[in-house]
């Protein structure tokens, strides 16, 4: 019987990641605009966002043995692996393109439809971090945006960091929820 | 629909691929149990000196640093093996020809005599003795301030691996030692220099936003006479008086 993957939390998706190839391409889709939408953001290019992004979801495949669920969602986990390939491109001056080697993957074909589907996603983070509740909101952009230490961010929002890691992860979530579709 | 399906598929490609060749490891791993690499492992430790063969190290390098997390990842307080006393972040991971995957890590001093940051490497798979005794070690640290103080900004320590041990007054020397530590930001190269022009040049690792400083390390064999480490700029200048190294290093 065909797996519903809508229905798989992203921690078992990872899990079982390792064994059925269908539960990585339904983690991909889940957080594909997220992915693209924070390079999107920084880079403002669809087609070096695409690359990026590419790059980011074939380091994550890679790093699956690895992943221990710890007090980080799964997307946190994978918005870091994006701040450091977007830090790597950036020192390297070029996209980087390692992970995608070692996987044997081609290069990717950005076609125009693929770019505009992209530069429709411009803007929309921003939308949803801004309707968020006051506590997410700060949380998610003092974490993912300002990209600041959870120790930090507890101090200044005075709570202590367990809460900060909740709003963030329910921030994140709500935020995935809404981008399903597109706008 | 998502918006690159292309990209979709090729993942979806690569994490087949990857099952595939994990079956083929495991089944390779059954005939090495059996007995068949035996003789492969004896024939490197005879005639193979100090580094492993040039297969072994592009094979390490082609599966990158395994069981190592990513950097920026923290290990909260009182988890990870050994349990960490603080909230530690791994700020560069890696591969060298004889110890594997290393994995470096930093974290706030709490509870020792010297103020600052500790660095820590642990070496994830550390490889056993010639004689099959396993290492019990896998990593090594120090904790103080982010620089030397005749070198600001610029600390240096070795793990040797294995570690050193002596058995009935034989002196097991390591196969390898990883030079680590931290260069300030705008190091470009790391370099270390030796007696018969000996010179090994590499780019710092990249810390996680918001670390202070870049990382390093670096693979030497010991026995190498008079060694020094430095650090360059961006115009090729050293950074620094340099740092001598340590025996085994240093010990001829």
């Amino acid at each position: 019987m065909e797996t519903d993957w809508r229905r798989v939390s992203d921690d078992e998706l990872l899990r079982r990641a390792r064994r059925e190839p269908d539960a990585f391409a339904a983690f991909y889709s889940r957080h594909e605009r997220l992915v693209l939408g924070f390079f999107l953001g920084r880079v403002g290019d669809a087609e070096v966002a695409a690359d990026l992004a590419a790059e980011t979801f074939a380091a994550a495949l890679s790093a699956i043995p690895r992943f221990r669920r710890r007090r980080e969602p799964p997307t946190a986990w994978l918005l870091g692996i994006a701040r450091n390939i977007l830090a790597m491109s950036r020192r390297r001056g070029r996209v980087e393109a390692r992970a995608r080697r070692r996987l044997g993957m081609p290069r990717l074909a950005i076609t125009d439809e693929v770019v505009e589907r992209i530069e429709g996603l411009e803007g929309t983070a921003l939308e949803l971090l801004g309707g968020l509740p006051p506590g997410a909101r700060e949380a998610v952009k003092a974490r993912v945006v300002d990209e600041r230490a959870y120790p930090e961010i507890a101090r200044d929002l005075r709570c202590s960091e367990a809460v900060v890691r909740k709003r963030v992860s329910r921030g994140l979530k709500a935020m995935r929820d809404q981008m399903k579709e597109p706008k | 629909m998502t918006l690159i399906p292309e990209l979709e598929a090729q993942l979806e490609d690569a994490a087949a691929r990857r099952r595939r060749r994990a079956r083929r490891r495991a089944v390779a791993s059954l005939a090495t149990a059996a007995g068949a690499a035996v003789l492969v492992s004896s024939l490197l430790l005879v005639g193979g000196g100090d580094e492993r063969g040039r297969g072994d190290r592009q094979a390490a390098q082609e599966r990158g640093p395994e069981g190592a997390l990513p950097v920026g990842t923290v290990i909260p307080k009182g988890e990870g093996t050994p349990p960490r006393e603080a909230d530690s972040t791994v700020v560069a991971t890696g591969t060298t020809p004889f110890a594997g995957a290393w994995q470096l890590e930093t974290s706030r001093n709490v509870g020792g005599p010297t103020p600052g940051r500790c660095l820590w490497i642990s070496v994830l798979d550390p490889p056993a003795y010639e004689d099959g005794t396993p290492d019990p070690s896998g990593g090594s640290g120090f904790c103080g301030e982010l620089g030397f103080r005749k070198t600001p900004g610029f600390t240096r320590a070795q793990k040797n691996v294995p570690t050193l041990r002596k058995v009935r007054g034989r002196l097991f020397l390591p196969k390898e030692v990883l030079v680590y530590g931290r260069v300030p930001e705008r190091a470009r190269r790391v370099v270390v220099t030796g007696k018969g022009g000996l010179r090994i040049d590499v780019e710092p690792h990249e810390g996680p936003k918001g670390m202070r400083g870049d990382f390093f390390v670096i693979p030497v064999r010991p026995r190498l006479g008079q060694a020094r480490i430095n650090w360059l700029d961006a115009d090729g200048r050293p950074g620094s008086r340099g740092i001598a190294l340590q025996p085994p290093v240093t010990s001829s």
